[in-house]
């Protein structure tokens, strides 16, 4: 990290003090000091946009506390160090409520204390520089075009609603299969608006026991509840100014569902336990695997809630409907996994494309990760070719057990699959699922009463 | 022999033993200080409490790193009276004994700069 330099104001009407100050001031050579007699000078001069700024707090034309006040309401985030000929606490507290970064007295240890505070200055502006090149960097890495790759019909309609989403604070509800980027979407969308320097705060509904999730959500106050040990901030109260994700809507508990339709239509959430109204202003974006639809229907989903948070709809395509599309991504997937692991980059053949082109990827874009970064490392001279792209079976499992269905559903799927399998040979299936060829029989015959 | 006026001790230690800032140090409070005295002088001879006890103000802040502490406690003493507005008689008895003071401490600093 490098120090950055310094542009330091210092205000100090006697001289000789003054060139003392600027002898220590300067000793760094990242520090550009300038001198300054009185206050009116230094005020006029605050278009130069100073790094830091020491004031003598006793001035010849206006108080200390007048031309720190004044500093303040034009460069509100400059530090300032005052530097006094009194030790006095009462002043330091004042100062301090002002905002002053420091209180310094001109005593024997000044030049020790003043190149301390000075160096904590350097950090600080030097971490806030990294994190403000960081932001900086998300956002760009979350630029539609840099985030997003494909040009598939389906996609350009995606391109078209996330264009919508910019310029204004629209609740956004995105749906898609599992696996097809509905953060990713979600992270675009924050980085891409006017919040992109505030936070982005995902919560995964589905993964939070029900219990723990209002605690999570909304936040609570010390002792509120059995094991409240401390204050809580909640995922709203941390999202505010910038979004918040909520992933998995689908999965709320249906009470719970009554409390967030209050926090969203009030703009306000209180911690549990707490009496304290805390303002919100939070951009929602919310995502689902399911149709939300015909869980309002099933009276899983209260319609309220449903429409508040219906907002603008984006549904992400799976992949398997993104025609050439899986190429392009295969392409910067490979090129993502190579740059990584400091490998060549790889090239794939026309038999390879024709493999990946022709799977369903049940597992959308996470499933088509997998598989290409397995096949950058099997293959060989920098190509891979279709017999280094192997298709995980277990993927299929995962997809079927993600699936809501009853046992005897998944007995079906079963049956079926290895009915496909060995060519619907019953007595291998039988021997190869360790059960009678009669109960084989049996559950075909249900399967096709039910189909 | 008189005891010495001056106390470079704060000086050494801001400077971090800098021989040649020093001596502009010394140099600077020799042109500097009587010209500090004088103001302080007409804003008493004025009765003008608030620009006396700014000019003490100042003025400690140009002793503070050369002088010794008695010197400095009498411009504390006085910085005291002028922002109290007590007497204006005992500011101009103890300006009196701070001039002479001073007047001995540039001519002691000026000997030593002359070395």
């Amino acid at each position: 990290m490098n120090s950055p330099e310094l542009k330091i104001f210092a205000l100090e009407d006697n001289a000789v003090f003054s060139k003392m100050l600027h002898y220590i001031l300067s000793m760094d050579d990242d520090h550009d000091v300038k001198m300054f007699i009185n206050g009116r000078d230094l005020l006029y001069a605050l278009d130069e946009n100073p790094s830091v700024i020491t004031v003598d707090y006793s001035l010849p034309d206006m108080t200390g506390e007048e031309v720190i006040l004044k500093i303040k309401a034009k460069l509100p985030q400059v530090p300032i160090i005052v530097i006094s000929g009194q030790n006095d606490i009462q002043t330091a507290v004042s100062l301090f409520k002002l905002g002053v970064y420091d209180y310094i007295t001109k005593e024997e240890d000044i030049r020790e204390r003043l190149l301390n505070a000075l160096n904590k200055i350097k950090t600080k502006q030097s971490l806030e520089e990294e994190v403000q090149t960081l932001r900086q960097e998300l956002s760009n890495k979350y630029e539609f075009d840099n985030s997003i790759i494909g040009n598939s019909t389906p996609m350009k309609k995606v391109f078209q609603m996330l264009h919508k989403t910019k310029n204004n604070n629209i609740t956004v509800s995105i749906t898609g299969e599992t696996g097809t980027g509905k953060e990713v979407i979600a992270k675009a969308i924050h980085y891409n608006s006017n919040r992109k320097n505030k936070p982005f705060v995902a919560v995964n509904i589905a993964a939070i026991p029900t219990s723990l999730l209002e605690s999570e959500l909304f936040g609570h106050e010390k002792g509120s509840f059995t094991g409240a040990i401390a204050k809580r901030v909640g995922k709203f109260e941390e999202a505010n100014g910038g979004t918040i994700f909520l992933d998995e809507i689908g999965e709320m508990d249906i009470n719970l569902q009554a409390k967030l339709l209050r926090v969203i239509q009030e703009r306000e959430v209180v911690r549990i336990g707490g009496n304290k109204v805390l303002k919100l202003d939070v951009r929602i974006i919310t995502a689902t695997h399911r149709d939300l639809s015909l869980r309002m229907n099933e009276k899983l989903f209260r319609e309220d809630l449903y429409y508040r948070l219906l907002g603008l709809p984006i549904h992400l395509p799976p992949l398997r409907e993104r025609e050439n599309d899986v190429i392009l991504i295969a392409k910067f997937l490979a090129d993502q996994f190579t740059k990584a692991n400091g490998m060549q980059k790889l090239t794939f053949t026309k038999e390879a494309k024709e493999k990946l082109l022709n799977y369903h990827f049940p597992g959308n874009i996470r499933e088509l990760k997998a598989i290409v970064e397995l096949s950058a490392v099997m293959c060989d001279h920098d190509i891979i070719s279709d017999t280094d792209i192997q298709f995980s079976s277990s993927q299929d499992i995962n997809t079927l057990l993600n699936k809501d269905l009853t046992l005897k559903e998944y007995t079906f799927e079963i049956i079926r699959s290895f009915m496909d399998r060995y060519h619907d040979n019953v007595a291998t299936v039988a021997k190869k699922l360790d059960i009678g060829k009669v109960t084989i029989y049996r559950y075909l015959k249900e399967m096709d009463t039910n189909s | 022999m008189e005891n010495s006026r001056v106390d470079l001790s704060y000086l050494e230690t801001f400077s971090g033993g800098d021989k040649i800032l020093i001596a502009e140090m010394m140099e600077r409070f020799v042109l500097d200080a009587p010209s500090q005295l004088s103001s302080v002088e007409d804003s008493i001879d004025q009765e003008d409490w608030k620009s006396a006890y700014k000019n003490l103000h100042n003025f400690k802040s140009t002793l503070n790193f050369i002088a010794i502490q008695e010197i400095k406690d009498q411009v504390l003493v006085m910085e005291k009276i002028a922002k109290e507005e007590t007497s204006v008689s005992t500011l101009k008895e103890k300006y009196k004994i701070l001039f002479n003071e001073c007047k001995l401490l540039v001519e002691e600093i000026k000997e030593t700069l002359s070395q």
